[in-house]
């Protein structure tokens, strides 16, 4: 096939069918690098609507906040590794006491002034991150280079890739095998039995918020590299990752991972075969997708409905 | 409920002839603000009442019905749109405008319905929040471009006083707005009273026992969610009469989450008292950038925050338990406010 062929519905074909292989092979690999930073948002997302019982619309904030320490940080320090280190460090113990004090302000509140108390919460990160590190772009260091090596992905993304997969290990594991994590799931089911268990609402809240506030904290320096520093960084990243946690099932983990992925590959894909829906109307595309799916699993793909009685 | 209302309140005559006496010297003064203020204040005051408007339909749907929506600025753009191109390449009136605003948003809204219904709180909360981030990319896509102006917007016609009438621009577009608010709150209070007010009540505190008592619970949910829509669109042609030009970027997200915190502010089965959301929406952002230019959205954000803690039930609670002594005959609308938040629980 010429280069220069000009835009036919059979030039179109050709690009489809399989004699491009390499492109689909390069589309797939870019979807799940880019599906990864979404998942991980997006279980962060999960993991405080499980454990605090809303939706953090501020999560993409905290993930610039842990952005911008980690940035300081290289800066003083001048080592990514310490840098990624203490600001992971520092973005748990934020969650966790943003996590305790949103508990105890609001826990009394209902769900949708909980829900406004977040906007509060990206109201006041946001400005605070503006003010502080200021309105211009900064570019975020890698270790790696940015640029596409012979594998079809450049090295950062290759690292990106290899982080979500680990976080996303660790994540199973200690759900499944560790009592905090088994505390969790507890009080996830059923708020009123942990606490007779034993199970603080609190901590459980702190705990939820901690781990999201790391999880969201890697994903905004994994992302930081390819986008540019700045207080609204994750504007455009936080819209796939709620549809991913929607599109997975807001309690399901393993789904917000799933549909995180799915959902990174879908838009690299219309992005290279579909020019005007996945440029132009890419929000519009990436929305009708998922009133699609709610239309058809109304809780998200791997939900299960709990039985419950009226 | 014919018991309930056929049995006269106790309450001294002189609470009620004080509040009515009350409520029309507010609405008095209110009409006569146009000719008290300056020019841009009564455009200011103007932009709250439209604003005031579409909160009114969200907590049609949100605070009676239990509905969820954080993108009803996706309607408010469809409204303001549709009036725009209907006027600007339609070449029609301004009130012919807007009704096509407001059908074309119902029709919006009752599809949008359909879906809705099915959801639970938090998927209807991130799926209307998703529409309402998509929303400014259609009249910016290359494919309508030449109807709606695409990125830069569009100019439409402003409302202005009809010959021989001695108004400044300003004080005519504060009059249609105030006068469509009264006309949407009277609309809304009436639909309220009515008996699918009490149906739209019953389906958001306990749809199961709804459903057993023969209120269609689905159609009622999607029949709101058409009449919420069409208050949002009411909204959007009026501030495109009122401002003069639209374009994507002020129907962005954040004005759907700004409708949401007024909704919260004004109070969850609040009526008149949207009013109050609307001049928060407006004001308090300018009044955050008063105190502090670089820090206005944190001031903002703690003033949100404070309100939720001092005022559950919002502005609507705070005046109920003002006037509580003369509120207690009835019952459903005290309440109103628990039960919102146990269905949103």
């Amino acid at each position: 096939m010429s280069l220069h062929t000009p835009a036919s519905g059979l030039n179109l074909m050709s690009r489809l069918s399989l004699g491009n292989a390499r492109q689909v092979y390069e589309v797939l690999l870019t979807g799940l690098a880019t599906g990864g930073i979404f998942s991980l948002l997006a279980l962060a997302l999960v993991m405080v609507n499980r454990t605090a019982g809303y939706i953090n619309l501020a999560q993409g904030e905290l993930a610039t906040l842990s952005t911008f320490l980690a940035w300081q940080l290289n800066e003083v320090t001048s080592s990514y590794w310490l840098a990624l280190g203490l600001a992971l460090v520092t973005s748990g113990l934020m969650g966790a006491a943003l996590g305790w004090t949103m508990f105890r302000l609001f826990r009394r509140s209902s769900a949708l002034s909980q829900v406004a108390a977040t906007i509060a919460l990206y109201a006041v990160i946001n400005s605070i991150g503006g003010f502080v590190w200021g309105h211009t772009i900064k570019s975020f260091p890698t270790p790696f280079s940015l640029q596409p090596s012979s594998l079809g992905l450049s090295p950062h993304a290759l690292w990106s890739l290899l982080v979500t997969g680990l976080i996303v290990a660790v994540m199973v594991a200690f759900f499944r095998w560790t009592r905090p994590g088994l505390a969790l799931r507890a009080a996830a089911d059923n708020v009123d039995s942990a606490r007779l268990s034993g199970i603080s609402p609190g901590v459980v809240a702190a705990l939820g918020w901690s781990i999201a506030a790391v999880l969201s904290g890697v994903a905004g320096i994994l992302v930081a590299p390819s986008l540019f520093l700045e207080p609204n960084m994750m504007l455009g990243v936080l819209p796939f990752a709620l549809l991913a946690a929607v599109v997975g099932g807001l309690a399901s983990p393993a789904g917000a991972v799933l549909a995180g992925i799915a959902i990174g590959v879908i838009d690299a894909a219309a992005m290279t075969y579909a020019p005007v829906a996945g440029r132009e109307l890419k929000l519009v595309a990436a929305v009708a997708v998922l009133l699609a799916v709610l239309a058809i699993r109304p809780a998200g793909l791997f939900a299960v409905r709990p039985s419950e009685r009226p | 409920m014919t018991a309930a209302a056929s049995t006269p309140p106790l309450r001294p005559a002189s609470a009620i002839i004080s509040w009515r006496l009350a409520i029309s010297v507010v609405a008095l003064v209110g009409f006569a603000l146009p000719f008290a203020l300056t020019g841009f204040l009564t455009f200011q005051v103007t932009l709250a009442l439209t604003y005031a408007i579409a909160i009114l339909g969200l907590n049609l749907l949100t605070g009676f019905n239990g509905q969820v929506s954080l993108g009803h600025g996706a309607f408010v753009a469809t409204g303001a749109y549709v009036a725009g191109v209907l006027a600007v390449h339609a070449g029609l009136p301004f009130v012919l405008a807007a009704l096509g605003a407001v059908v074309v948003a119902g029709c919006a809204g009752a599809a949008f319905g359909l879906l809705a219904r099915r959801l639970g709180t938090h998927e209807l909360g991130v799926a209307t929040f998703a529409v309402a981030l998509a929303a400014p990319q259609i009249p910016k896509s290359s494919l309508v471009e030449d109807w709606t102006g695409g990125a830069s917007g569009m100019v439409v016609p402003r409302l202005k006083p009809p010959a021989g009438v001695p108004l400044s621009r300003d004080q005519w577009a504060f009059l249609v707005v105030a006068v469509a608010a009264l006309c949407s709150l009277a609309a809304v209070r009436f639909i309220l009273a009515s008996r699918f007010g009490r149906d739209i009540v019953a389906v958001r505190d306990n749809a199961v026992a709804a459903a057993a008592s023969g209120v269609p619970v689905d159609s009622v949910r999607r029949n709101v969610f058409a009449l919420s829509a069409m208050t949002a669109g009411l909204s959007g042609a009026l501030t495109a009469g009122v401002t003069g030009f639209i374009a994507p970027d002020a129907f962005t997200a954040t004005l759907s989450i700004s409708l949401f915190v007024g909704l919260i502010v004004s109070g969850l089965g609040s009526t008149a008292a949207c009013i109050f959301g609307g001049f928060f929406v407006v004001f308090v952002p300018n009044i955050a950038e008063g105190i502090s230019k670089g820090l206005s959205w944190a001031v903002y954000g703690v003033v949100v925050g404070l309100v939720i803690l001092a005022a559950p039930g919002g502005v609507a609670g705070v005046l109920r338990r003002l006037m509580h002594s003369g509120k207690s005959n009835r019952g459903d609308s005290s309440r109103s406010d628990d039960a919102a938040g146990t269905r949103a629980r």
